[in-house]
């Protein structure tokens, strides 16, 4: 019996090695759990402004209540009345997210007068890094109105969720880790609704005329 | 009882099979070494390499542009410096429009041509900041080519955002 046993092992592992080598080494666990409750479906068309992709229908943007930066709690209900941008990024990323926000910093020039109307959110997608005070330091040297977002997992996973952003921690050999994130930026009208994203591939340019042709349209 | 011992190392075999199976499928993603003899004939620009202000404990990256005037392929195999725990080539791949920022065996610069690292696609990584790179200063760090061998650069350290043009090229730099 227990013979059975040992042979039901080894033939296992016999099986397995192959099929590991055969995929590249990546272990077949942890992929994408499917659970994309998305607010969205992507329109085909663009509607508006450049290169930003208009939802078939606005979606009632889901609401969050986080850490910001400075300490205190903001809830995205408090920004009513206001264009949002949302990104979900971390401070541990060196290249796609300070782009991204450098694209904001871009956009609040460009903007000029109107720049106060658009609020910029960065949430974080490494909550067992990312505290207060590292993203504090880190948006610091950006030059947008930015309140970056944090909280325990427990109260970012459904964040995640509900804005369809996959957030996969991956260890590295040397030590530590990088976080494979979505990065798409979410773009919430005055109203609440999600009416828009930013794709990958769109500049600073892109997210300027967006979210002007968003201030204009609401007059 | 002798039989089920000898089971028993087996499985232990495997085990160990495995998982120095996955090491060396690691070990072959980091890729070669490069040659120390470093090749004179081969002839390559280097310009514009800047770095983003960031502080110890943070990652950073590190940007230029590489033109190859020789008339024989050249290949960026690596990058070492002192300023961080560890230096890397990575490329930003979107799969299933999920950003990854992954470590690269090489990059191709052909005869004639020049390749771009810039925000967005390849860069220099350097992961853990052992100091403060602060806006203004230069930073130096060394690119591992397979002809030209060790090749020592200076790089501007500049902000997060330094405005027009700002990784604008955002596509044409290909996977790995």
């Amino acid at each position: 019996m227990e013979r059975r046993f040992w042979k039901v092992l080894i033939a296992l592992l016999i099986t397995l090695v192959p099929v590991l080598v055969l995929t590249g080494c990546s272990l077949p666990f942890g992929d994408d759990d499917a659970s994309s409750t998305e607010p969205v479906a992507v329109a085909e068309e663009n509607a508006g402004g450049e290169l930003g992709v208009m939802l078939d229908e606005p979606v009632p943007a889901p609401d969050f209540t986080l850490t910001a930066h400075d300490g205190e709690p903001l809830s995205l209900d408090d920004l009513q009345g206001k264009v949002v941008a949302i990104f979900f990024g971390y401070t541990g990323c060196p290249d796609i997210c300070p782009m991204t926000l450098g694209y904001m910093a871009q956009a609040t020039e460009a903007l000029g007068d109107d720049a106060h109307e658009v609020e910029y959110l960065l949430v974080t997608v490494d909550p067992e890094q990312d505290d207060p005070e590292r993203l504090a330091q880190y948006i610091s040297r950006i030059d947008a109105p930015i309140t970056a977002l944090t909280g325990d997992r427990a109260e970012l996973e459904p964040v995640w969720d509900d804005y369809d952003i996959t957030v996969e921690r991956r260890d590295r050999e040397g030590g530590g880790y990088l976080v494979d994130h979505s990065a798409q930026v979410w773009i919430v009208d005055q109203s609440g609704d999600v009416v828009m994203f930013m794709p990958m591939g769109a500049d600073g340019d892109d997210l300027t005329a967006s979210l002007r042709w968003l201030l204009d349209r609401e007059g | 009882m002798k039989r089920k011992r000898q089971n028993f190392l087996l499985v232990i075999a495997g085990i160990v099979l495995t998982l120095s199976l996955l090491t060396a499928c690691a070990s072959l993603e980091r890729g070669v070494q490069a040659d120390s003899d470093a090749d004179t004939s081969s002839t390559l620009t280097i310009q514009d390499v800047w770095a983003r202000s960031e502080d110890a404990g943070h990652n950073s990256a590190a940007y230029l542009q590489i033109t190859n005037d020789a008339d024989q392929d050249e290949r960026l195999l690596g990058a070492e410096s002192a300023i961080a725990v560890s230096t890397e080539i990575h490329d930003v791949v979107s799969r299933d429009n999920v950003m990854k920022m992954e470590e690269v065996d090489e990059i191709s610069i052909p005869a004639g041509e020049t390749v771009s690292l810039e925000p967005g696609g390849y860069h220099v990584m350097f992961f853990d900041l052992t100091e403060d790179l602060t806006v203004g200063e230069e930073i130096e760090f060394t690119l591992i080519f397979e002809r030209a061998g060790e090749v020592t650069v200076t790089a501007e350290v500049r902000e997060h955002t330094p405005g027009h043009g700002y990784g604008q090229s955002f596509s044409g730099q290909g996977g790995a």
